[in-house]
């Protein structure tokens, strides 16, 4: 099943992550790596997107300090995810290779 | 005002203010050149020049002058847009960026930074929810069709 450049940039942020991936730590790995900052809501949009074809599952963590107490919301891989975002990444070497973008871009 | 009166403050804050501070739960203090900013579970708790004077002389009335937090509008509008824990966790994360931004530039550009990432992520929500009603509709729509 294809992924979306920001399904893909979020499910290796999530892989690097590990156990910590939720909204802010994944924008600020996406931004610091990728030289983008996605908004906040795309992420989640993204990311609502990868529950439900069962990419990530969430797990609602502890009431954090901030603001009413709220909890934190942490995503996780799943095995169907993972297969996903190998046979994406696959897929855009693949690609890549077969353009010669090595030589084009030299 | 000069690095050394800067120090001075902060260590009379961080002496003469023990009290308060525990009173208050306060996480960290940071200080510019009129306010003290000093983060509490429930926000920012701003304290001005004046009371700190009050703490100097340890008088038991040391109260925040405010506390920051962020829009409550977007409070309302992200759980219409998402489904509970999700609405939580983004809502925690606005929050998170805000205190953030609160200790990087002050409450008042925060709270513009906060109400800019909020209405950023609502369109994409909104998309998102827009597009899944189209999907639904046009699935009634051939049903309907079908069975008339």
């Amino acid at each position: 099943m294809e992924l979306t450049t920001l399904e893909q940039h979020a499910l290796l942020a999530i892989v690097a992550l590990h156990p910590d991936a939720y909204g802010i730590s994944i924008q600020d790995h996406i931004g610091r790596i990728a030289g983008y900052e996605p908004p906040i809501g795309s992420i989640y949009a993204a990311l609502d997107r990868l529950e439900e074809k069962g990419f990530v599952r969430s797990k609602q963590g502890e009431a954090t300090r901030e603001r009413g107490g709220r909890r934190k919301l942490h995503f996780l891989i799943t095995a169907p995810g993972r297969r996903a975002l190998i046979g994406s990444l696959n897929a855009v070497s693949s690609l890549g290779r077969a353009a010669r973008l090595q030589e084009v871009l030299a | 005002m000069s690095a050394n009166d800067q120090d001075d403050v902060i260590c009379h804050f961080a002496g003469h203010g023990e009290l308060y501070l525990r009173q208050l739960h306060v996480i960290r203090a940071r200080w510019d050149e009129t306010l003290i900013h000093a983060r509490t579970p429930c926000g920012i708790a701003i304290v001005t020049p004046l009371q700190l004077n009050i703490l100097d002389r340890r008088l038991p009335a040391a109260k925040p002058v405010t506390v920051a937090n962020p829009p409550k509008f977007f409070d309302f509008c992200i759980p219409l847009l998402l489904s509970g824990p999700k609405a939580e966790g983004l809502l925690q994360c606005l929050d998170e960026r805000f205190e953030r931004d609160c200790a990087l530039y002050g409450v008042a550009r925060a709270r513009w930074m906060y109400r800019g990432s909020a209405l950023r992520s609502l369109w994409p929500l909104l998309r998102r929810v827009v597009a899944r009603a189209i999907k639904k509709a046009v699935v009634l729509e051939v049903i309907r069709r079908f069975f008339s």
